[in-house]
């Protein structure tokens, strides 16, 4: 607590990324509250995955600050950055699993690399986090290459939450995936984030899946948050902008980006 | 368009990537010295890169010996050497054919696999997935790689070059007539240990140059199937043209006095 106020559990000030003369995110700011489950909308090239990608640490912002229980986390050293992305875990769009490792080993990854428990160790947790995603103990002995795209992503959320991270990060979590599927991995999402006590920050462009997973929502346009409210307010935010990308209208003031950054 | 910018520029463009590959080269090698060490990664890659060349290596090396007593025996009979054959297969096979050839080999099966399997995992985001799961991707894919390549070639040459003599040994022998005793005696009798010992030394060099060369194409390969394509090629290109080049200059190394 600091002054009576609750101090957010990640906070994200005047945040500026410029590749060349493209300016994606200008002076972005966003607060997540402890526990609490942020979904940031955007049409496709507007700075939704370089946003994550400064959080992480994959990309060094241009200027502002992030701040993890208040404390910056940009401009550290790499080992004192190593050290707090160890509270992060990131759901990339396309699950991102090591082709190389089997299911089990892929879920254990982190806890064996990063928090030093022994293989012995890190399998019974892994089991139980493949049993939270659904999984059963048999898909551990399969690779990646052998599983469906709804099943690769189940373990990479296994993989995600393994470790069990202060901050859960989803980029994309539905992209490729059938509606039915999608909202399996909805509630999965949602699921897991309570049992862990985790905040959240997902970034979508699916709006179903955006308001089964936010509690809050924020929309990024030209590098800025240009609106943010509860997640049942989004159908009627008054917000041009929002109207127009919530409702999929062609006509409308955004002017959509065609280049990936 | 003026000539001159473009030839400048072209310049620049060689300056910064030779220090990306500087730079590239110098963080390996300080994650190959600082833990945590990875000694299964490293031991598979020993395996792949070792045991899984000897074919290859061993069949040209085999085929080398056999051309090499050969064209030397045609050759010297002109003046009446035919008896420095076998001298002239050891020292070639062990100074200069065993270590190249190996080399060459293993830049284009290892450098290309390395660099297809490093780029697929840049493309695919399993290189970021490594950073957010705390793991350094330079101690975790690049150094158990690298030291893969120096330890393994110089076992991989020796073996080399033990079959290369052997392919000399069997055309002198039963080809052209000599003696097997003789044969082996002048195999051995002109041998030194630089010689051998320069080889291994080369090795070592051509197994971290082909190592380094996939994984820096690798890690730095483009979007898409293109640029894990254009990655595999330029890995196989540059690790067989820097392995000519160093060759050149461990060789003046060891033997310009």
């Amino acid at each position: 607590m600091n002054d009576g106020v609750l101090q957010p559990k990640l906070s994200i000030r005047d945040l500026n990324k410029a590749f060349g003369s493209n300016h994606v995110l200008r002076d972005l700011n966003l607060e997540l509250a402890p526990g609490e489950s942020v979904v940031v909308i955007g049409g496709s090239g507007t700075g939704k995955s370089v946003l994550i990608k400064c959080l992480v640490g994959l990309m060094e912002p241009d200027s502002g600050t992030i701040a993890l229980d208040g404390e910056p986390i940009t401009g550290l050293s790499p080992s004192e950055r190593e050290a707090k992305m160890a509270r992060f875990g990131l759901l990339f769009q396309n699950g991102a699993l090591f082709d190389s490792l089997s299911v089990l080993d892929n879920v254990a990854f982190g806890m064996v690399s990063a928090q030093g428990r022994s293989a012995a160790e890190a399998k019974p947790v892994a089991l139980e986090k493949l049993a939270m995603v659904g999984l059963d103990e048999s898909v551990g002995a399969m690779y990646p290459a052998e599983i469906s795209g709804g099943m690769r992503k189940r373990v990479a959320l296994a993989r995600t939450i393994a470790t069990e991270p202060d901050i859960l990060l989803f980029d994309e979590p539905t992209t490729g995936l059938d509606p039915v599927m999608g909202d399996v991995i909805d509630q999965l999402i949602v699921k897991c984030v309570k049992e862990l006590g985790a905040t959240a920050l997902t970034i979508t462009h699916d709006m179903e899946s955006a308001k089964r997973i936010g509690d809050r929502i924020a929309m990024l346009y030209d590098g800025r948050i240009i609106w943010a409210g509860a997640a049942e307010t989004v159908d009627a935010s008054g917000h041009d902008h929002v109207d127009q990308f919530v409702h999929g209208r062609v006509d409308g003031p955004i002017a959509f980006a065609t280049r990936r950054h | 368009m003026n000539p001159l910018a473009t030839i400048g520029r072209a310049f620049l463009n060689f300056l910064a990537a030779v220090g990306r590959l500087v730079i590239f080269a110098g963080v390996s090698i300080s994650h190959c010295v600082r833990p945590p060490f990875y000694p299964r990664i490293l031991i598979k890659q020993i395996i792949e890169i070792g045991y899984y060349s000897l074919p290859v290596v061993g069949l040209t090396t085999l085929f080398s010996g056999m051309v090499l007593a050969l064209q030397s025996y045609t050759g010297f009979a002109r003046f009446s050497a035919e008896g420095a054959v076998a001298t002239v297969v050891v020292l070639s096979i062990t100074r200069e054919l065993g270590p190249v050839l190996a080399g060459l080999m293993v830049a284009g099966r290892i450098g290309a696999s390395m660099a297809a399997e490093i780029g697929t995992m840049r493309v695919t985001e399993q290189i970021d997935a490594l950073t957010t799961l705390s793991t350094n991707p330079y101690k975790y894919l690049v150094a158990p790689r690298i030291l893969a390549g120096i330890i393994s070639l110089p076992f991989l040459v020796l073996i080399g070059d033990i079959i290369g003599v052997f392919g000399g040994y069997i055309v002198g022998v039963y080809k052209l007539g000599f003696n097997a005793g003789t044969y082996l005696q002048r195999t051995i009798e002109f041998l030194e240990p630089i010689d051998v010992i320069s080889g291994l030394v080369k090795a070592a060099v051509f197994g971290f140059l082909v190592a380094l060369m996939g994984c820096y194409h690798g890690y730095r390969s483009g979007r898409g199937a293109q640029g894990v394509g254009a990655a595999t090629t330029n890995a196989v290109v540059s690790a067989s043209i820097l392995i000519l080049v160093a060759n050149y200059g461990i060789t003046t190394l060891f033997f310009s006095h």
